[in-house]
């Protein structure tokens, strides 16, 4: 086993919110330790087309935080871990995490992609929601960071073709997965979202009509960088006329244990209607809804806008979807505003606008307690919206409940600034008296406040 | 042999102790040559678009979108120009010439 690792703050996820709270942390001096479960750091952000309400596009503000990350003198990264445990122990934490190997030699790897291109194996790529390929040895996006290849050894046929293309030799077949310990004074659970599951609701037929798609689906196809380059429907390339968007279809449903309102649904299928007609300018855009949810600042004139440009907001409940000879979908509709008239209307590509379900259950590794929807709960919902049940750990964005990303980003800076008082100016402050010290003894009054409020919830 | 081949002989060790290669993955591989050879060849006389290579190839339009889609991301095929609904796809110079 490795030496244990020093640290002020572990943090658990490099999605956007666990990126955000490293940098916050690390920028205040103290030393991160960020643990990412995928191979790459960027987390769900990374994968998206364009942001509502300012049609940022994702990837072009999510970048460079993982590059600032990366390049952090007081942040270390690690990708491609699994987190063990981590228990109280002390003033702090140990948490066990261990490397799963790459079978790529991390400090060799120049992220030049000979690897993949010689690679002889393709199989579905996780990242474009199984629509485009990748090689068994793979770089996982163009914009991954870092730019390290890994080998899916479950997909290799061991042929050897990615030694002989390596031009630094980083291939090694040699690697086990190491056990590595961690010392951290505090813990930033940023663990994330999953979606409600494609197929999740049988009489949608998601998972097995190829053309009803999952709306991170539709991310990708939007995505300048996405699969297919263009707007296309799986089954058969073409170019769709029409494409629906069922709401709700994945929340607010007793039925699959998800009964909350998953609050980003409305907004992203919005979004993705007004880029979709400006992809498809001939295409009829229907989005069948329930009700309309714009709960933040800007979305409500989003959605006007949304419906001033021709998008068809029928209010309507779907019963289900029939697949046609070629991959032509029929869906059964309930038309709510028309004394529940049914009418069966045609079209040609169906996404479904999937909830947002935790995305890992930290009770795995950490002794944190659960909300019934089984988000990370937090003793002080309204005061200190980030605390969690267990002194020192605090945590951020989607492992505590739906939300979009500017509400992630707030709480993740708001996690950071309670795990900043929680553990009193860090070590670099205190050495560097010259340029902190007057910062330092200004924040100390409202520091001492809200530091004592901390101290009392968590009884320390 | 000669003993220089140090590095893949931990990868044959790293075949062993995973118990070899799967049947099913060697299938996929063999599938998944048939069919990029099939399209080439249907691609050989000039741009279609994905019914028209599926109908030449014997696979499915699925089948025959996600093959093109990977040879364009590996630089074997490349979009052309549009027909109706659909795209037309075509073998990259590269690829044509070899």
């Amino acid at each position: 086993m490795d030496a244990p690792v020093e640290t002020d703050v572990l943090v658990i996820g490099s999605g956007i919110a666990g990126l955000q709270s490293a940098l916050d942390l690390a920028d205040r001096g103290f030393k991160v330790l960020v643990a990412e479960r995928e191979a790459s750091t960027g987390g769900k952000m990374i994968a998206l087309s364009k942001v509502f309400p300012t049609m940022d596009c994702a990837s072009c503000i999510t970048t460079p935080r993982m590059s600032a990350v990366a390049h952090h003198d007081n942040i270390t990264t690690w990708t491609y871990v699994d987190v063990e445990s981590i228990v109280p122990a002390g003033d702090g934490f140990v948490a066990t995490i261990t490397q799963k190997p790459r079978y790529v030699d991390e400090g060799l790897c120049i992220g030049c992609r000979l690897c993949e291109y010689a690679c002889p194996v393709e199989v579905p790529h996780e990242f474009e929601g199984g629509m485009g390929a990748r090689r068994a040895a793979y770089i996982p996006f163009g914009t991954a960071i870092p730019q390290t290849a890994l080998i899916d050894i479950d997909a290799c046929v061991y042929c050897g073709k990615c030694e002989k293309a390596c031009p630094t030799d980083a291939i090694d077949f040699a690697q086990v997965p190491r056990t590595l310990t961690v010392n951290a004074h505090s813990v930033v659970l940023a663990t994330g979202y999953r979606t409600t599951p494609v197929d999740a609701k049988k009489e949608y037929r998601g998972g097995s009509a190829t053309n009803v798609i999952g709306a991170l689906d539709m991310e990708r196809l939007l995505a300048p960088n996405g699969p297919y380059g263009r707007v296309l429907r799986p089954s058969d390339g073409k170019i769709p006329d029409s494409v629906a968007y069922i709401q709700c279809a994945g929340s607010r449903d007793e039925t699959l244990g998800v009964p909350y309102c998953s609050r980003v649904c409305c907004m992203y299928a919005i979004k993705q209607a007004m880029l979709l007609s400006g992809a498809l300018p001939m295409a009829d855009i229907t989005i069948y809804y329930m009700d309309i949810r714009t709960f933040g600042k800007g979305y409500e004139q989003f959605y006007q806008t949304a419906r001033s440009m021709g998008i068809n907001f029928v209010k309507a409940k779907v019963a289900r979807i029939d697949e046609q000879a070629e991959g032509d979908l029929t869906l059964r509709v309930e038309m709510i505003e028309e004394d529940g008239r049914v009418v069966d209307a045609p079209h040609d590509l169906v996404v479904l606008s999937v909830g947002m379900q935790p995305g890992d259950d930290p009770r795995r590794f950490i002794n944190v307690d659960l909300d019934l929807d089984k988000f990370i709960a937090t003793p002080e919902p309204k005061l200190d919206a980030t605390l969690t049940s267990l002194p020192g750990v605090v945590a951020a964005g989607t492992a505590l409940g739906p939300k979009d990303i500017v509400d992630t980003v707030v709480e993740a800076s708001a996690a950071a600034t309670k795990v900043a008082l929680y553990l009193g100016p860090p070590a670099l402050a205190l050495a560097d008296q010259t340029n902190l010290h007057v910062e330092v003894r200004e924040l100390s009054a409202a520091e001492a406040v809200m530091a004592a409020g901390l101290t009392e919830v968590h009884g320390a | 042999m000669t003993t220089t081949e140090k590095p893949k002989s931990k990868m044959l060790q790293l075949k062993e102790l995973r118990g070899g290669t799967p049947q099913a993955l060697l299938d996929s591989v063999r599938e998944h040559n048939a069919a990029r050879a099939a399209i080439k060849k249907a691609l050989a006389g000039g741009p279609r678009t994905v019914p028209e290579v599926a109908a030449a190839a014997g696979l499915t339009p699925r089948e025959t979108l996600w093959m093109l889609t990977a040879m364009r991301k590996y630089g074997s095929v490349a979009e052309d120009t549009q027909d109706g609904s659909y795209m037309r796809y075509a073998l990259t110079t590269k690829e044509a010439r070899a």
